[in-house]
């Protein structure tokens, strides 16, 4: 990055929730990136220093292609952090795009999670008494209170509260992060489905990290509220005193039996190696605080609120006493901080090495080599195409077919056309109607009363009505007929056409199952014009009209199949039921 | 009242208080406003409990009723959204919690907010402006959102020259406040079906010509992703028939189409796809369009043919491209483009 001029000094202190908050640059040029502090799946954690206040923040970068959530689950995720403002809930500054990335600013806690903490004092041999000693666990966790209790207040659960997702900064502050229904923001644990896929991304069923998550949420017959999160925090507790979660050594399916099948766990029975030890050093009062939480009725457990005057959170103390002891036993902010190998023209992106270390690559080089990805595969959409013409080719109703159906009735027939002319005469003198109502409203707005206006959404719903009404006619008398030649064929006849008789069984927006029969002359019908009729019939949903389709060709190509049962991808994985055909439907032949 | 510490205000006297702090924190000195407006957030707070109860505490329907109706006298919503970005952080969100109560209000059919808002539209107007400031975005974000579920309003908006400002809300630089206009935006134009349809049928040239096509052409990926989504959306709504056989019959729409199908990013390939299949579906293609489809053929079906081949899993996807690749590859002149050919051939 090339050395600008010294920005002008700015607060380094930034008031939770004042003014100031809003006052961060969205400008990519605007923060210098330094070390990566964290990674997930898609997104890594970067230190980083804004330019135009000159204030030290932490910036998460998710990349938007690689990432499992809709843009609609982060925009959720981040308007939920720039509703909170409270000293224990993770600071939010604001958020921009980067090419495809998103760049999330947040406040710099660089003391790291407490996870990070623990995990530094076992490693360091430090911790056979226990991990945390009982004054910091109280200051800590009656941080974590406040913060739940203002996320409840507004009627948030936050789903996912462990160690990991506790943040503590330099000045001994805590903060709750990582909050709403988005453990795959910070954390990449849980990601049940693995690979990223947009459509077809897997729906986790439910939320949070099994060793932490509490039996009502795991059994999900019951609904569950925010006394789920005060049983994470007894859960939590426990992980700061001896190192972990209770059963956190069983893969997640054992977690769950355990969890639901076994009394809540307690300090004694987590924690099997060091059991005497741990009794000594943490109190009665330790442990009945985690007694309350761990109750298997979320009704017995305590609101947030009343669990702050529970006698344990008396031995709490000022958050600078955190300074004294945890961040001076925590690892050193450098020794976390990864590595990042970097390449000049630093607008690259990151993306992980085959060693695991943390790579930038050129700017020019990944658009290089995008270019030839692109060049192998391309059809161009020529932009000098001559067009000529813009005549567009008439709906053909070309004549019955003299008769390649013996069943047709002439009178039937005849009834409908005649009722369908009725409908287009109809529909003629309503379009006329409306098309002078619009003129007026195009060229004079200011005078369109309520009532024209009015009329003229009557007369678009007739319209519509009698269109729908018109088809169904038309399709029945195509039925007659038994073909469908309102179109000009596309499709090459095979020589040996055999009439196929079709039934599409499919729900309706009532989710009403359904049969559509309808019949097929191969080389004289085509799918296209088919299901374009079904949709004009009322009959299909207008985003199924290519998948029914293709699936109209798929049986008329090969009849052997007799029937086929297609997703319609109208709906989550979850709930699909292939049996039920909820979000699939069926086509067949009938003999 | 014995019952209580302090008896409870009354509505009358809440409204009160609330239209003098507010008339304060609009006109006096920095010093007193500061002094207002922690009393408008203190009434603010009470006034929600009126309205939302508190733990076992129910609200009480004629209290309810009569603030509403000490709203409308006083127009105490429209002070409220006048001095909202002088209010503290969590007086915000209690207003937008408090005017979304209110609105949702009903007596009988009757929703007598959305006729004092209709009555009162510049106070729509206020929250729709409040995109432009970051520090009450989101909060009139929530209103609005209230606002576009009742049909008079969102008709309304959709009618004023004010909505086009959408398209210009949702390439905001800030990624919360454009996503939430672009929901916004979103809503207005799927939510009601035939006042919907209506709208774009009527606007379709100012709508998709004059707007739409910049948020599709957009530098912000995010902006061309998600509009992309959602034109894919609309169109494949069957209110919206006669726009969508409007826009597949414009060969520029075909061509950006086909220009997103190589877009570098996957995803916006991938939503491009929902829309191209529309095109190749129409039974009733115009000739500029089928010719832009015949004089491609060989390039469509070889591109068709390795699109995304890794989504394996996805059969509705797998169909549909088998499918188009067929169409593709079958498809004929039309009758009148063989004619000319051979016309031309002749002389």
């Amino acid at each position: 990055m090339a050395a600008e001029e010294a920005p002008t000094p700015a607060p380094t202190i930034q008031k939770q929730g004042s003014v100031d908050t809003y006052k961060w640059s969205n400008k990519r040029e605007d923060y210098e990136l330094l070390d990566v502090i964290g990674s997930g799946a898609t997104s890594v954690v970067q230190a980083a220093n804004c330019l135009t206040n000159n204030t030290k923040v932490a910036i998460k970068r998710i990349e938007l292609e690689q990432c499992g959530a809709t843009i609609e689950e982060l925009q959720r995720e981040i308007g939920l952090m720039s509703n909170c403002s409270h000293p224990n809930v993770v600071s939010y500054y604001t958020s921009f795009v980067v090419k495809d990335e998103l760049w999330l600013v947040m406040k710099m806690m660089s003391g790291g999670s407490l996870l990070d903490i623990i995990k530094h004092i076992v490693a360091e041999g430090d911790s056979k008494g226990g991990v945390l000693e009982e004054v910091t666990i109280a200051t800590v966790l009656k941080g974590v209170l406040q913060g739940l209790e203002y996320f409840h207040a507004n009627g948030l659960i936050h789903r996912d509260v462990k160690a990991g997702n506790i943040l503590i900064g330099e000045d001994g502050s805590v903060q709750v992060a990582d909050f709403g229904v988005s453990n795959w923001l910070y954390d990449s644990q849980l990601r049940l489905g693995g690979k990223a896929a947009s459509r077809k991304s897997p729906r986790r069923t439910f939320v949070g990290t099994p060793c932490w998550m509490a039996p009502e949420v795991m059994d999900q017959s019951v609904g569950y509220n925010e006394k789920a999160d005060i049983w994470s925090f007894g859960i939590t507790a426990l992980e700061l005193a001896t190192g972990t979660a209770p059963y956190a050594k069983f893969p997640p399916m054992k977690v769950l039996m355990l969890t639901l099948e076994n009394p809540p766990p307690t300090l004694e029975t987590c924690g099997d190696l060091n059991r005497d030890e741990y009794k000594k050093h943490y109190s009665k009062s330790f442990q009945k605080m985690v007694e309350k939480c761990l109750q298997r009725d979320p009704a017995k457990r305590p609101t947030a609120s009343e669990l702050q005057k529970h006698q344990f959170f008396k031995k709490a103390r000022e958050s600078d006493y955190l300074v004294q002891t945890i961040i001076k036993q925590g690892p050193s902010f450098a020794s976390r901080a990864k590595r990042v190998k970097r390449v000049p023209g630093s607008s690259g992106r990151l993306h992980k090495t085959e060693d695991g270390g943390w790579a930038w690559s050129d700017d020019e080089l990944s658009e290089r080599a995008d270019e030839e990805d692109r060049e192998n595969v391309k059809p161009s959409a020529d932009e000098d195409a001559v067009v000529t013409s813009t005549t567009i080719p008439t709906v053909q109703v070309s004549a019955p077919g003299t008769s390649s159906s013996s069943t047709a009735d002439p009178s039937a027939q005849s009834q409908l056309d005649k009722k369908i002319a009725q409908i287009e005469e109809k529909m003629k003198r309503l379009k006329m109607d409306r098309e002078q109502l619009t003129t007026q409203q195009q060229q004079n707005p200011a005078e369109f009363t309520e009532e024209q206006y009015k009329s003229s959404v009557a007369l678009l719903e007739n319209i519509q009505r009698l269109e729908r009404e018109k088809h169904e006619l038309e399709f029945q008398a195509s039925r007659l007929r038994g073909s469908v030649p309102r179109f000009p064929v596309a499709t090459a006849p095979p020589q040996t056409a055999a009439l196929l008789k079709f039934c599409l069984r499919i729900r309706t927006e009532q989710n009403q199952l359904k049969d559509i029969k309808f019949d097929f002359i191969p080389g004289k019908d085509s799918a296209d014009a088919l299901s374009n009729d079904l949709i004009a019939a009322g009959l299909l949903e207008m985003k199924n009209i290519v998948v029914v389709a293709a699936n109209i060709t798929k049986l008329v190509e090969n009849p052997s199949q007799k029937k086929l049962i297609f997703p319609l991808g109208n709906m989550p994985p979850s709930q699909l039921e292939e049996k039920k055909l909820i979000g699939y439907a069926q086509l067949n032949l009938i003999e | 009242m014995p019952l209580f510490k302090s008896s409870p205000k009354s509505p009358q006297e809440l409204a009160k208080g609330l239209k003098e702090a507010l008339g304060v924190l609009s006109s006096g000195g920095a010093k007193r406003a500061e002094k207002a407006a922690e009393e408008a957030a203190k009434i603010l707070g009470q006034i929600k409990v009126m309205l939302y109860g508190s733990g076992d505490q129910e609200p009480q329907p004629e209290l309810t009723a009569q603030l509403a109706q000490e709203f409308y006298n006083h127009d105490i919503l429209l002070h409220l959204i006048n001095n909202m970005a002088k209010l503290d952080f969590e007086a915000k969100k209690d207003l937008a919690q408090i005017f979304n109560n209110v609105l949702r209000r009903q007596i009988g059919t009757r929703c007598p907010t959305v006729e004092y808002l209709c009555s009162k539209f510049e106070l729509v107007l206020k929250l729709i402006r409040g995109y432009e400031n970051p520090e009450v975005a989101l909060n009139c974000g929530m209103m609005l959102r209230e606002c576009v579920r009742h049909e008079p309003l969102a008709k309304l908006i959709l009618e004023n020259g004010d909505f086009y400002l959408f398209f210009k809300f949702v390439e905001l630089s800030t990624f919360d406040v454009a996503s939430d206009a672009f929901a916004m935006f979103r809503d207005l134009l799927t939510r009601h079906k035939i006042l919907c349809a209506n709208f774009l049928e009527t606007n379709y040239e100012k709508v998709f010509v004059d707007h739409y096509q910049k948020l599709l052409n957009s530098e912000n990926y995010v902006t061309r992703r998600q509009s992309l989504k959602l034109l894919g959306e609309l169109l494949l709504d069957r209110h919206n028939f006669t726009t969508m056989s409007l826009y597949i019959n414009n060969p520029d729409n075909l061509k950006l189409m086909m220009k997103m199908l190589i877009d570098p990013s996957r995803n916006i390939q991938f939503e491009a796809f929902h829309v191209f299949k529309v095109f190749v579906a129409n039974p009733n293609k115009s000739k500029p369009i089928l010719d832009i489809l015949l004089r491609n053929r060989e390039k469509l079906t070889d591109f068709l043919t390795k699109f995304h081949t890794d989504r394996t899993e996805d059969q509705q996807f797998n169909d549909e491209k088998q499918y188009l690749i067929k169409q593709i590859r079958e498809m004929q002149p039309a009758a009148d483009t063989a004619t000319a050919t051979a016309e031309a051939a002749a002389v």
